[in-house]
């Protein structure tokens, strides 16, 4: 035989027997020159693609196929070939089990090292030098108190959950009467910064929606205690520690007479990995840093230095700890609550329903199963895909992505909608949702949320949520808000049952589906107010913290 | 010397877009960033207001590469392309370039033109480069050498990819590179700003925008920005004002609060008689001593000038009555013809008309196309607009159940307070007030709920025009495949002529067959379980 005879599908037989199991979408996204040529990805890869180890899908692995069964290698076969007519009857596998999770683990690494691959910064120009900046912030001594916000970036120009919070609370500060100074490192960074080079830390600065330019932590500190001498109220709020330095931030909050209130949008102040994800792939549960767990994972090493230096500054700062929801706040308290002066609970929305309901889907229409946001491990994503890749073909099920666009690699039969949620459209995903009427939005985020952005978006737009039970506030919204709009399931396999018995189409038919509103709320301004009223964190904040839980559930 | 100048004269100075090098002397941008820190803040502020996240942008006549290197520190840009003709510049731009940018760039030495591709030398006055035209009837002396090389719009999409935003900035010769790639831009895909300087030649490059039936708005800006980096307060050229035209962009333009406070212009633009206008109403300059002018006295100085007064004989002797009656009857003339809708609706209508016959014309050369592009255009567009009117009725609502939430929480947190502090003495007013309470609690949930049943509405209609969409989409989809298969069928009966033809002629080899791959596969498969069981060819 010829060797070129192996090179192509002969006729219809072969074609049609690696059909099912040759995704051209996949192949061509994986192989920009093949679109570029133009050539049939499936003539493609008979004639070249699987001596090249290009995968026809995301469910074969040519390389570890002809790695695996060097016997393959021996016949020249084409392997999906191979795997097709002979390989899966004999239980050979099509690729290394657990794949996506290994390869998680072998991405994993330090911080350390992913800081060296950060964006270099170079648009904040030269710092300010000190008295420039006293007399820039010499207006605030007209305002009525001065808020002083710590996070991660520059709010003005990302987008994400804590930058809404940081901008509704700017918003409504700046209605109370109040500046709004915010505060974010030059350089972005996956941790904490240096201790060494803490007060020359080179820091952002934006007075309401004006960037001033950069500055040292250590001008910025000494502006700020010139201005309380003059009178100025200071207040400090800490949305995220991420590329601060704690001891600097500890020396900024002594100068603030008022009080200082940190956030517990995420873990951070628990470990590194923020989502609490062992090597990036399954929830920890925040151990004891000299445990065998963290001895394992790539954030382990540095761990306990890292809650020691947290440690201190709330040691330091003993201040008012705010959760966006009971979940967030129930875990951080359980799994190394630190010092602090009280607790309190304010959810970055709310969500209101309409009291009507929408319609019943129709028996025979094909329901729509969306995932939201972006295709990530710690969003559910490889789940959701799985579940795709599995019934794509069964009529009764469409499978949709909504969210930002993605380099990762996208199935046929995942209809991709592009939705880009930002400050001018807030509610571009509730619209998007009923636009192209998104029946099911399935959330399998493998970490408990401390508040999930998404899952409010789905029951706003009016689709059957169906959630993991170990999301945190994920499956506690949807049990606390519309528990008759969603289901929360116990295992992967409960979801493919789901699927697999056609139980969900009864199970969004039978639901009292609702759309409504998602109302932003203003951060940590009710704390802020109480104060300036002349109360205390202390006394107001447990009040306050059950009304925000109890209009939730309302 | 200042710090500022010892820097320029060492060629690099600190500006908001980071270390940037400059050519220095009296060139005029080069004296921005030396005073101010930057150039043309407001610009980039807005045009990055219209564009998408992650947008790719073309920066034609980038010059020091202050608006690319800006855009980019105001949005995330996915890839900046900046092109620039003048060879004395270009090192200058590249070290910028790479020393600054934070995102994908690449920089080009080339002259974009229109169908006339030859190498010409830059001209103009040499104390302002930025303003270097290499139009081949451009005035002034040489001031450049040769550019390298000389493209067109659609070569650099070639080699580059689609641009969300074009950016042309290239003294005078928009029209030509406009008309030369006039097939793709007159989809609308890209956003074009075009820059719009006070001559005849900028009307021309709107004109032909316009008649592809594009959305376009005029946006001007003082070239002193008041919040500039070096808080620098005297400017340079008071109320001189550039200005340039954004077409089809992706998110409708909209001034910030920075924008309101720096005196910008944004006006929507449907006709050239608005661009005129609009022009027109835009200051370019004014003497230095009105530089920090009070409004009446800005007022007072542009009536006089219209009524071509003169301060050195103002009030003088010859300041007769018949001189007053002149001012009278010319006021009244200016007032009338800027009062007159019926004249002003002549001269709109007359270039309306001039703009519909050039469009007639396009669409003559290319109707079918043209129809059908049209059509679709029409039917998105009127989804648009639908969609749009539902968002602005939402948000209207949205706005007003805000306002009647938050003030109906600022009085429940007023009553709270006082409900807190009311003593035992005062038990009766404390009932009173928490029944204040309890019912403004009650108009808050009411107010919620209706804002709720007003979005679940909203939302309803939305899903509506989307299942509209879908109908649409299938049937033009269905359509397609009826043409195609058509097409296919019509094909077939000539194929088989040939194929008889090829058959009697040649016959191709046959393939291997496929069982014998069968055969190979199952012959492997047996060969492995066999080497499992421990069996050898031998051996049976």
């Amino acid at each position: 035989m010829n060797q070129n005879d192996n090179c192509r599908p002969h006729d219809e037989q072969e074609a049609s027997a690696v059909a099912d199991h040759f995704d051209a979408a996949y192949y061509l996204a994986t192989n920009p020159d093949v679109q570029t040529s133009g050539l049939d990805p499936l003539r493609h890869f008979f004639k070249s693609g699987w001596r090249e180890g290009r995968n026809p899908s995301a469910d074969f692995d040519v390389g570890y196929y002809l790695r695996t069964y060097p016997d393959v290698v021996a016949t020249g076969v084409n392997p999906l070939l191979h795997y097709v007519w002979a390989g899966k009857s004999e239980g050979r596998l099509p690729k290394r089990p657990m794949d996506s999770l290994r390869s998680n683990i072998e991405q994993a690494r330090h911080p350390r090292e992913k800081a060296g691959e950060w964006a270099r910064v170079t648009d904040h120009g030269p710092c300010l030098e000190r008295q420039l900046l006293t007399r820039r912030l010499a207006g605030v001594l007209s305002t009525k108190a001065v808020v002083v916000s710590i996070s991660h970036d520059d709010y003005h120009r990302n987008l994400g959950g804590v930058q809404n919070v940081i901008r509704q609370e700017r918003a409504a500060v700046e209605r109370m009467g109040c500046a709004y100074l915010h505060v974010a490192p030059v350089a972005p960074l996956p941790l904490l910064a240096e201790t060494a080079t803490a007060q020359k830390l080179h820091v952002l600065l934006r007075l309401g929606s004006d960037h001033l330019g950069a500055a040292t932590m250590e001008d910025l500190v000494a502006c700020l205690e010139t201005l309380s001498v003059a009178g100025a109220r200071l207040f400090v709020v800490v949305h995220h520690l991420l590329g601060h330095s704690p001891e600097a931030l500890a020396t900024l909050a002594a100068i603030a007479a008022h009080g200082t209130i940190v956030w517990i949008h995420d873990y951070f102040t628990l470990c590194a990995n923020y989502n609490l994800l062992r090597n990036d792939v399954r929830f920890c549960g925040a151990p004891q840093p000299t445990s065998g767990a963290c001895g394992i994972c790539a954030y382990g090493a540095d761990r306990a230095e890292h809650m020691s230096r947290i440690r201190r500054f709330f040691d330091a700062t003993r201040p008012l700890v705010l959760a966006p929801s009971e979940t967030a706040l129930e875990i951080w308290r359980t799994r190394g609550a630190l010092p602090h002066r009280d607790v309190g609970v304010q959810p970055p929305a709310r969500l209101v329903l309409a009291r009507d309901p929408l319609p019943s889907v129709e028996p025979d229409r094909q329901l729509r199963v969306a995932h939201l946001g972006m295709p990530l491990h710690h969003k559910g994503w490889p789940v959701f895909a799985t579940l795709a890749r599995r019934f794509v073909k069964d009529p009764a099920y469409g499978f949709y992505r909504l969210g930002a666009p993605s380099d990762a690699q996208v199935s046929e039969g995942i209809h991709v909608i592009n939705v880009q949620v930002n400050h001018d459209r807030p509610n571009a995903m509730i619209e998007a949702i009923s636009e192209h009427r998104i029946d099911v939005v399935v959330n399998w985020s493998p970490w408990p949320e401390t508040f999930c952005y998404t899952v409010h978006e789905a029951l706003a737009g009016g689709a059957f949520v169906v959630a993991n039970a170990g999301a945190g506030h994920v499956s506690a919204a949807l049990r606390m808000i519309a528990p008759e709009q969603g289901c929360v399931l116990e295992s992967e396999a409960e979801l493919s049952y789901l699927f697999e018995e056609r139980r969900l189409g009864p199970l969004v038919r039978d639901a009292r589906r609702r759309r409504g509103v998602l109302i932003p709320e203003s951060g940590s301004t009710p704390w802020i107010a109480r104060v300036l009223d002349g109360d205390e964190f202390a006394s107001s904040a447990p009040s306050v913290g059950s009304a925000a839980v109890m209009s939730l559930q309302d | 010397m200042n710090k500022t100048e010892a820097e320029a004269e060492s060629g690099a100075i600190d500006t908001r877009y980071g270390r940037l090098s400059i050519p220095g002397g009296d060139d005029v941008i080069s004296r921005f960033l030396m005073r101010c820190g930057e150039w043309g803040w407001d610009e980039v502020g807005f045009v990055a207001s219209a564009l998408p996240e992650r947008g790719r942008v073309l920066d034609v006549g980038a010059y020091l590469g202050t608006f690319g290197l800006g855009l980019s520190i105001r949005k995330r840009l996915g890839f900046l392309c900046l092109v620039e003709a003048n060879q004395q510049i270009l090192p200058l731009l590249r070290e910028n370039v790479r020393a600054n940018a934070t995102c994908s760039t690449a920089v080009v030495s080339a002259m974009v033109s229109g169908p006339d591709l030859s190498l010409r030398p830059g001209r103009g006055d040499p104390k302002n480069l930025g303003s270097t035209s290499f139009s081949s009837d451009a005035q002034g002396e040489p001031v450049t050498d040769l550019p390298e090389n000389a493209l067109a719009l659609s070569q650099l999409r070639t080699q580059y990819g689609h641009f969300d935003l074009i950016k042309l900035d290239v003294e005078g010769m928009e029209r030509d590179i406009l008309q030369a790639d006039r097939d793709y831009l007159s989809r609308g895909e890209a956003t074009l700003w075009i820059e719009c300087n006070e001559s005849a030649k900028s009307l021309l490059a709107a004109e032909l925008a316009l008649s592809w039936r594009l959305a376009a708005w005029y946006f001007a800006f003082p070239s002193h920005n008041p919040d500039n980096f070096r808080a620098e307060r005297e400017p340079i050229y008071p109320w001189a004002y550039e200005a340039g035209l954004l077409v089809a962009p992706k998110i409708r333009p909209r001034m910030d609060a920075e924008l309101e406070a720096h005196n910008c212009i944004l006006r929507p633009i449907e006709s050239i008689a608005d661009l005129r206008e609009a022009m027109w109403f835009t200051p370019r300059w004014l003497p230095r001593e009105l530089a920090h002018a009070e409004t009446s006295q800005l007022a007072a100085t542009a009536g006089r000038a219209l009524l071509k007064q003169s301060r050195d004989n103002f009030l003088s002797e010859h300041s007769t009555d018949a001189a007053l009656f002149e001012i009278d009857r010319e006021g009244e003339e200016i007032a009338d013809d800027l009062r007159d809708p019926l004249t002003r609706e002549r001269k709109r209508r007359a270039v309306v008309e001039a703009g519909f016959a050039s469009a007639e014309k396009v669409a003559l050369e290319r109707l079918s196309e043209l129809t059908q592009e049209r059509r679709r255009r029409e039917v998105v567009e009127a989804g648009l607009v639908q969609a749009e009117k539902i968002a602005f009725e939402r948000l209207a609502q949205l706005n007003e159940e805000r306002r009647r939430r938050e003030a109906a929480e600022a009085a429940l947190a007023r009553a709270e307070k006082l409900a807190a502090e009311a003593g035992l003495v005062e038990s009766e007013k404390l009932a009173e007030r928490l029944e204040q309470l309890s019912e403004e609690r009650q108009r808050r949930e009411a107010a919620e709920q209706l804002l709720a049943s007003a979005n679940a509405h909203a939302l309803a209609r939305l899903a509506e025009l989307g299942a509209e969409r879908e109908r649409a989409d299938a049937a033009e989809r269905k359509l397609q495949d009826a043409t195609a298969q058509f097409a296919a069928e019509r094909a077939k009966r000539g194929g088989r002529l040939r194929f008889q033809f090829t058959k009697a002629v040649d016959k191709p080899p046959r393939p291997a067959s496929p069982p014998s791959r069968v055969r190979k596969a199952v012959g492997s498969s047996l060969r492995g379980l066999m080497r499992r069981l421990g069996w050898t060819m031998r051996s049976i």
